[in-house]
């Protein structure tokens, strides 16, 4: 099975901006977070893969085959970008069905699949309303919607996430996330936040001011790590000491003493020692790491 | 009574509706290419223009421009119904022939045009709605094409409809209806042929303008200035270029040339300027000069028709080839 996108050394040059440098990376079926800052190139990367924009040098792929004519490939694609592109004075229905024709569904079947996926996003009652009415978060669900009513096999999301409050945020990525792995339907998405893509991922990619810097499977990133960390108000020093004697591992961050993996025994030495030393436990809490912390670890 | 069958699912209640929206499913059914594509944009720019699906001011604004096109043939039917069946001889009133018909329409044709044409192309810009469309399987040129034919519909119906409905009501007040077909069946041609170049120039100028700009308003000015500023440099140009000759020829105790002799070759030397710039009045070039060519000796116009056509023909063409240019491909 081939990679459903992948680039080949992409670099994509405006006037005077390098929007990527030497990209080259593999998406895979099942979701993809792409992270990265304002202007990291997330957007850039997603309108080279639709072949929007042309890049300056370099290869890529859609579906395994050459990116160079996309019609093809465009009737099992589907896209929402990161600005709004609905038609105020249109409803979610009258637009969604329309779409779905356009991406070459006859008649009948895109109405009726706009009424299904409109009602999936949870557009239901709404949709016979303009959109310029709609909320910001009804707006990213119709966006999503028309990126899916003709069923295509592979979506690219920029920043569905946009303008959303955290409970919004949580909808829509679970919703997402469920549409995806419910229905097998590949996704890219793109996001500023960490915390979008660790939630709903399977893959990420990091890209950072045109290039990538990391890229691999979010549960790699994360199941390997458990941490028990124990702040202290006072004699942190002496609990480490003592702790390293009796051969448990530990690293001082900050007021922070940090456990890896600390089995059921190691826990029990740990609350001695507490009690001997007579240090002053402030909290005491396990600790997930998350990509967040190893991104913000200085590169190796 | 009690609930329909699908009414209660294990007790469940369920909202009306609900047992039909099935969510989120699978589509194995067919996927159209670009012709389905292209249908699907022509079909959705059919139904903005209606304004169907698109609130009442976009409904409104077709109806009425649909009406007034439509006025004046009902105006002249009914009036030749009322003369006839008071065993008047229509023959003798002024009623206006077909030639005269674009005369009462042109503007209403043009404001159409300049209104609702944009509608087709600039709100797509305005709103970022064409990288939608730019990863669907159509090309950019198909996308423009298919909104240009759209509008093209309407103006095709707008400048035939009122002319066919005058040529039946001709037909039906003769004495010998089949008669007048045979003595005008010239006219029907004359009608389609003016209607497709009408309806292509309007639709060029249109959506030409609309492709340079995301506003609407804009657009709209646009065209309505094209046809006026044009003309005004054709009016003045002709009247600074007939008064020149006119000092000249009176100078040189020659009869100036006035108007309708019927004989073009005689009336319009080729080195007449003033006739040339003329052709820039477009309203003027467009009917008096292709309706001469093609409802034949009727009306009177000073150069060959063919200047007329050729003048109209450059317009459109380079109206045509404007959107096209924009629409070379979609986003940068
Ligand atoms: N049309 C353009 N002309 C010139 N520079 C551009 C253009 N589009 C993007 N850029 C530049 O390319 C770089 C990458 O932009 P891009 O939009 O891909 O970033 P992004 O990761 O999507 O950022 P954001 O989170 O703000 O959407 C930026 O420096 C941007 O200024
Ligand atoms: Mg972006």
């Amino acid at each position: 099975m081939p990679a459903l996108l992948s680039a080949r050394n992409i670099t994509k040059v405006y006037e005077d901006t390098v929007a990527l440098q030497d990209v080259t990376l593999d998406i895979e079926q099942g979701m993809t977070g792409l992270l990265g800052a304002n202007g990291a190139g997330k957007s850039t990367l997603m309108t080279l893969f639709l072949g929007i924009i042309q890049a300056t040098s370099g290869d890529f792929q859609v579906f395994g085959e050459d990116g160079g004519d996309p019609i093809q490939a465009h009737r099992l694609i589907g896209y929402s970008p990161e600005y709004e592109c609905l038609p105020p004075n249109v409803s979610a229905a009258e637009f969604t069905t329309h779409m779905a024709r356009v991406s070459g569904l006859p008649r009948t079947e895109a109405r009726s699949r706009a009424t299904d996926v409109l009602r999936h996003v949870g557009l239901d009652e709404e949709r016979y309303r303009p959109m310029g009415t709609y909320s910001t978060g009804m707006k990213q669900r119709a966006k999503l919607a028309q990126a899916i009513v003709h069923d295509p096999q592979l979506v690219l999301l920029d920043e569905p996430t946009a303008g959303l409050d955290p409970a919004g945020r949580q909808e829509m990525l679970e919703l997402i996330a469920q549409t995806s792995s419910e229905f097998g339907i590949s996704m890219l998405i793109s996001s500023h936040l960490m915390g979008d893509i660790e939630r709903t991922c399977e893959r990420i990619i990091v890209l950072e001011a045109g290039g990538v810097v990391e890229q691999g499977d979010v549960s790699g990133y994360t199941t390997d790590t458990e941490t028990l960390a124990l702040e202290f108000d006072e004699g942190i020093e002496a609990v480490a000491a003592s702790l390293t004697n009796k051969g448990i591992a530990v690293t001082i961050e900050g007021r922070a003493l940090l456990i890896e993996e600390a089995s059921q025994d190691d826990l029990d030495v740990i609350r001695d020692v507490i009690v001997e030393t007579g240090a002053l436990l402030h909290r005491l809490a396990p600790r997930t790491q998350t990509l967040s912390d190893i991104f913000r670890r200085p590169a190796p | 009574m009690n609930a329909p069958v699908s009414g209660q699912v294990n007790g469940l209640e369920q909202r009306e509706g609900e047992v039909f929206d099935l969510g989120y499913r699978h589509y194995d059914g067919p996927r159209g290419g670009r012709g389905k594509a292209f249908m699907a944009v022509y079909d959705d720019g059919i139904r903005s223009v209606l304004g169907l699906g698109r609130g009442v001011a976009a409904k409104m604004m077709c109806g009425i421009s649909g009406l007034l096109v439509l006025g004046p043939a009902i105006f002249i039917i009914s009036v030749a119904g009322f003369m006839s069946s008071f065993g008047g001889e229509t023959d003798q009133i002024p009623l206006p022939k077909h030639e005269d018909y674009y005369g009462l329409t042109f503007i209403i044709l043009l404001l159409f045009a300049a209104i609702v044409g944009p509608a087709l192309l600039s709100p797509d810009k305005r709103n970022s709605v064409l990288p939608l469309y730019a990863v669907r399987p159509l090309k950019s040129l198909d996308y423009a094409i298919a909104r240009w034919l759209a509008f093209f519909t309407f103006a095709m119906a707008f400048t035939i409809v009122p002319q066919a409905l005058l040529y039946l009501s001709f037909v039906l007040s003769d004495d010998s209806p089949w008669g007048y077909i045979k003595d005008n069946g010239r006219d029907l041609w004359a009608i389609f042929a003016i209607g497709l170049i009408l309806a292509a120039f309007m639709t060029s100028l249109a959506l030409a303008a609309a492709s340079l700009t995301s506003r609407r308003a804009f657009a709209s000015a646009g065209v309505i200035a094209f046809v006026f500023i044009t003309a005004a440099i054709g009016g003045f140009g002709g009247e600074i270029l007939t008064s020149d000759q006119d000092r000249q020829e009176h100078a040189a105790g020659a009869s100036s040339s006035t108007g309708n002799h019927g004989d073009e070759e005689v009336q319009a030397p080729d080195g007449d300027a003033a006739h040339y710039i003329h052709l820039l009045i477009l309203p003027d070039t467009m009917l008096a000069g292709v309706s001469s060519w093609t409802f034949g000796d009727r009306t009177h116009f000073p150069v060959s028709p063919w200047y007329n056509a050729m003048t109209i023909a450059a317009v459109i063409a380079g109206a045509f080839g404007t959107m096209v240019f924009r629409y070379r491909k979609f986003g940068g």
